[in-house]
């Protein structure tokens, strides 16, 4: 892909201004996505044997049935060891890319092993994921590098290309898609959407079950949500004020974000959003700390502002056809995708955004995981010690992680229903592999908590059995 | 050493092996393209469902498993062509060699029901190339780096030992497997091998008449398995030897392949004794060569490195040998003419003086090789091409230079590092216990990984050709389906009516040797989900096929098993035995009805 950096300083025409990136910034940018990476990749590898081997909840032979089109890397073997080397390898590029140590290779092996490493569990992927790895995909084609002082004092700071394009609007597509899926009375008149949402134990941290006693602060913050959503990514490719918009936008954002870490147990999807946000700081940052001072690499405008308008204009339109051709979003199935869709899909390229929309779920709950003992006595396969059916009172130790509680969550839907053997055979390895006292049983049931609309009293809990099943 | 004299390789020996070698591989996955779609989708008859359900809890790995897509696999069987000709032609001959040992183990995990002997061998031979300085000779990265040191011209380390023992362990224990009076004492086992129709081609069918010859082929078989393979190591007489091991086990192989359809294995087989080719056999044919050089000289500029390198590139890649390279600067006379020309200059036998392209098809004609393509080169057209490369060469050797860097592999290594000899050791002693079918040490925790470890790299091998006596049940496939309508077709053959009567040629009822690997493996051993797996191809590829009421509901298929009878007996009629019945729609639990 061409690229080409200008001068900050110089009058690029004022409808390409936001659609230029500072390569500081983008520097920046790479450090936290490769944090970010890393932090992922780390947080899976006690959990590679449950989700990524044939021995774990989704063995290969389930996955491919699952879904069509897709590409795996970590398809070519099903036992913990190669899965561990494919892991061990993605950890090492991960650090590579945080230091910028062959920043491209190191993009484009993270791209692909990140992708493939969610291709092989789709189940366990939550929005963060899903940011990531479109994040990677831009990357592997921005100068990720930052500034080199005799390369830059003839090009300048601000860096514009298709793929910066690229990545400007992908970020804003992930706000607008999700912000598409909210239409609803929900979000729009009744804004009970933030109540709904933080009334879901599964996720509430106690600040979010603080805040959500306040009715009118989960108004004014489900209308903030959506109105950000909508207009933030305006702010940042404004061609007036850019430089003062974006970072209005920045900080809103990355505002955004930690209070949705602070009231919600959302693993590491809002530090992955912040790191999206760092890419579009704005050069007066950087010149306000004085770091690296550009000045002296500015020249002035050239005749190639022309040409960066090109570059704006194919970029554009190549990542808009991208993301319409994209996986819909709401796919009729799998199959049905035309040929692009099923080829973008294999790359990764689904796009859908459905953030607590277009209706928060209102049924919250925990579940209850019963081995029966040679012995007969009941056991808590899932947490260990006796079988317990009363209300945990931490519900973030009760799901273990985001990921598991991804997997549980669509794990009770009727689609995956097929797959409950799997869990619960994995169960039944796990405990007796740890325990004398073996089970010979597992029931699998998950009490089912709704929340009621603003004011009206809860409804009585029941009791829903996904699986009973003996041991293999 | 003296007495070890028997267990030093040739290089270019060696180097004719990894021609070999590559050339079986583009072989083997050309042959396998046209099959992707039965043999390696998610639609075929090998499922990756199925073969997951196998491979629980194994480390076998395969990159086949990434999709269950035709164009994917396609890509990865391009990706293997690939490296194969690299490896034919000696271009980054390590990694290619690594590349495509990864790709040929990668399709045969992914198809575990086609694998045949010839499948096995061909993925050994490259492993063990893996740890064997394949590119010492008549290669790309020896001839694009003239400059390197050569490389000593035999070789004796622990790749080269696992080599031999690899080739020679296929015969002995093949023939361990052979003590049976069939092959003992009755020495009718060509007879029963020939008389198996799924394999016996017409020249097979022709030997059947000649009943004490078979005997004496059945014999004589046993014999060159059982002591053939000591004639390459013996430490007297070595080059006579060896040179009688390969003729014998060429011909051996020769005949196997007019007499039966075994697909690559006898073409492996033959690549395999290449190898052992003595050195002696190379000095008489650079004699010859040489005798031709004698007497030419080539005067190239001694002031352009560049000039230089390309020459001697030359050398290695024509094979010349005799010849004499000269810089011009040392003949005034040459110089003179060098700079009046502008060209190199090779001065023929005869004392002529040749020029540019002109030059380069003068030493073509001294090439063992080239010479046989030397009419083409010296031929109007691609000397009218030559003449402009030569032009566009000499008029800008800076730009021709670094071309030439750019392409320019690492030189030859002399030997590799100590970690890849530890590796080839460690896999031979594995080697050596799956033959023995035993663990090499009685230890639990090592008898786990030692079983995980040679399933990782796919050491398992079993050497068990027409052991302990050939099969003597024979037999064709008839399937047949049942149209909406109700008719009966023949869904296998593509003809109206099912057949039952005995076909002239039965091989071609099985259309290739993978094919009849398969369906010799679902009669012999088809489990549940692979039968399901073909009934649902069978019903695919047909209703694909024909519309409406030909499409058809049911399929039911049979095989015809006959007995072959002792020698001078008449046969028996075939029997028909139900393999399994399968219903398209889907509907109704596919029954298995195996009359087994």
């Amino acid at each position: 892909m061409t690229d080409q950096t200008v001068a900050s300083e110089s009058p690029l025409p004022w409808w390409i201004r936001g659609f230029a990136l500072d390569l500081r910034s983008l520097a920046l940018f790479r450090v936290s996505i490769g944090l970010c990476l890393l932090v992922s990749l780390l947080l899976r590898l006690p959990e590679i044997d449950a989700f990524y081997s044939d021995e774990g909840v989704l063995p290969r032979e389930a996955l491919i049935r699952l879904r069509d089109p897709f590409l795996s890397l970590h398809l070519i073997s099903g036992s913990w060891t190669v899965q561990m080397a494919l892991f061990l390898v993605a950890i090492l590029f991960a650090t590579t890319l945080t230091f910028g140590y062959r920043t491209r290779l190191s993009a484009v092996v993270s791209w692909v092993l990140i992708t493939s490493m969610q291709a092989r569990n789709p189940l366990v992927a939550h929005g963060g994921d899903n940011v990531l790895r479109v994040l990677l995909f831009w990357s592997m084609f921005l100068p990720l590098d930052g500034p080199r002082e005799e390369f830059d004092r003839r090009r300048g700071v601000l860096h514009l290309s298709p793929a910066g394009v690229g990545l400007i609007f992908q970020v804003c597509a992930v706000y607008w898609f999700a912000f598409a899926e909210k239409l609803d009375p929900i979000w729009l008149t009744e804004r009970s959407a933030v109540y709904y949402a933080l009334h879901l134990d599964m996720f509430a941290t106690p600040l979010g079950a603080w805040v959500r006693d306040s009715p009118e602060l989960t108004r004014l913050l489900t209308v903030a949500t959506i109105g950000l959503e909508f207009l933030g990514p305006l702010l940042a490719i404004s061609p007036l004020l850019t430089s003062q918009l974006r970072l209005v936008a920045v900080v809103s954002f990355i505002g955004f974000h930690l209070g949705l870490a602070l009231t919600m147990r959302l693993g590491t999807f809002p530090w992955i959003c912040s790191a999206a946000w760092l890419a579009f700081l704005p050069s007066e940052v950087w010149r306000l700390w004085n770091l690296a001072s550009p000045s002296k690499w500015f020249r002035p405008a050239s005749s190639r502002t022309g040409k960066a308008g090109s570059l704006v204009v194919i970029g554009a339109i190549l990542t808009i056809t991208l993301l319409l051709l994209a996986p819909p979003l709401r796919p009729a199935s799998p199959n049905e995708a035309s040929a692009s869709g099923r080829l973008l899909s294999m790359m990764g390229w689904t796009q859908r955004w459905p953030m607590f929309a277009p209706h928060p779920t209102t049924e919250d709950g925990w579940y209850v995981m019963e081995g029966v003992t040679k012995g007969g006595t009941r056991v808590d396969v899932w947490g260990g010690g006796t079988s317990r059916h009363q209300r945990p009172t931490d519900f973030a130790a009760a799901y273990r992680d985001t990921r598991w509680l991804g997997y549980l969550y669509l794990v009770r839907s009727g689609r995956y229903e097929s797959f409950r053997n799997y869990f619960s055979a994995y169960l039944c390895r796990e405990w007796n592999a740890r325990h004398p006292d073996q089970v010979d049983s597992v029931l699998i049931a998950f009490v089912s908590e709704r929340t009621p609309p603003p004011g009206v009293s809860p409804p009585a809990r029941e009791l829903q059995i996904l699986s009973d099943q003996a041991c293999p | 050493m003296r007495w070890l004299r028997g267990l030093y390789l040739d290089l270019r020996s060696v180097a004719l092996f990894r021609i070999a070698l590559g050339l079986c591989v583009v072989a083997d996955i050309l042959t396998r393209i046209p099959q992707i779609d039965e043999f390696y989708t998610d639609r075929g008859v090998m499922s990756r469902e199925a073969i997951f359900r196998t491979l629980n809890g194994t480390w076998a790995i395969s990159l086949h498993f990434i999709s269950g897509q035709w164009v994917v696999q396609l890509i990865l069987f391009f990706a293997a062509v690939v490296f194969a000709v690299g490896l034919v032609l000696g271009y980054r001959t390590r990694l290619c060699a690594i590349a495509s040992w990864f790709l040929v183990m990668s399709v045969q995990v992914r198809s575990p029901l086609v694998l045949h002997g010839g499948d096995d061998l061909l993925r050994m031979l490259l492993f063990w190339s893996m740890f064997v300085p394949l590119n010492g000779r008549y290669a790309l990265d020896r001839m694009l780096n003239p400059s390197a040191p050569q490389v000593p011209a035999t070789l004796l380390s622990p790749g080269s030992l696992a080599l031999i023992f690899q080739i020679c362990a296929v015969y002995w224990y093949t023939a361990a497997e052979k003590m049976h009076p069939i092959w003992l004492t009755e020495r009718s086992a060509v007879y029963y091998a020939l008389s198996l129709d799924q394999f016996a081609t017409s020249f097979g069918k022709f030997l059947l008449q000649f009943p004490e010859l078979l005997r004496l082929l059945s014999s004589s078989t046993l014999i060159l398995e059982m002591f053939g393979p000591l004639l390459v190591v013996s430490p007297i007489w070595t080059a006579r030897l060896r040179l009688l091991a390969v003729t014998l086990f060429l011909s051996f192989h020769a005949g196997i392949g007019l007499s039966l359809h075994l697909g690559l294995f006898p073409w492996v087989c033959a690549a395999a004794w290449l190898v052992f080719l003595p050195g002696e056999f190379w000095d008489f044919l650079t004699a010859k060569v040489r005798r031709r050089g004698v007497g030419t000289v080539v005067f190239f500029d001694g002031n352009c490195g560049f000039c230089r390198n390309a020459t001697m590139i030359l050398r290695h890649a024509l094979l010349l040998e005799g010849v004499v390279f000269e810089e011009a600067q040392s003949d005034h006379a040459i110089h003179a003419r060098m700079r009046e020309g502008n060209s190199w200059i090779v001065r023929d036998s005869d004392g002529t003086l040749h020029f540019g392209y002109d030059a380069f098809v003068t030493l073509t004609r001294l090439s063992p090789i080239g010479r046989w393509f030397a009419w083409v080169v010296g031929s109007s057209a691609p000397r009218a091409i030559g003449e402009r490369v030569y032009r566009w060469i000499s008029a800008d050797r800076n730009r021709a230079a670094r071309l030439l860097a750019r392409i320019t592999p690492p030189p030859p290594r002399e030997r590799f590092g100590v970690a890849s000899n530890v590796l080839a050791l460690i896999a031979l002693v594995l080697v050596e216990a799956v033959l023995a079918r035993r663990p090499t040490i009685k230890v639990e925790a090592v008898e786990e990984t030692e079983r995980l470890l040679i399933t990782l790299v796919q050491l398992g091998q079993s050497w068990r050709m027409f052991a302990p006596y050939p099969t003597l049940d024979d037999g064709w496939y008839v399937m047949e389906g049942i149209t909406r309508d109700g008719r009966r077709v023949d869904i296998w053959m593509g003809e109206d009516h099912p057949d039952y009567d005995k076909p002239a040629d039965v091989w071609a009822t099985y259309k290739d040797s993978q094919w009849q690997k398969y369906l010799t493996n679902m009669w012999q051993r088809g489990r549940r989900q692979d039968r399901d797996d073909f009934g649902r191809y069978l019903c695919r590829t047909w209703n694909e096929r024909h519309s409406g009421q030909a499409q058809i509901d049911l399929v039911y298929v049979n095989y015809m098993v006959e007995w072959t009878p002792e020698p001078g007996k008449p046969a028996a009629p075939a029997t028909k035995q139900s393999v399994f019945q399968y219903n398209c729609t889907g509907q109704a639990a596919s029954a298995a009805a195996n009359s087994q």
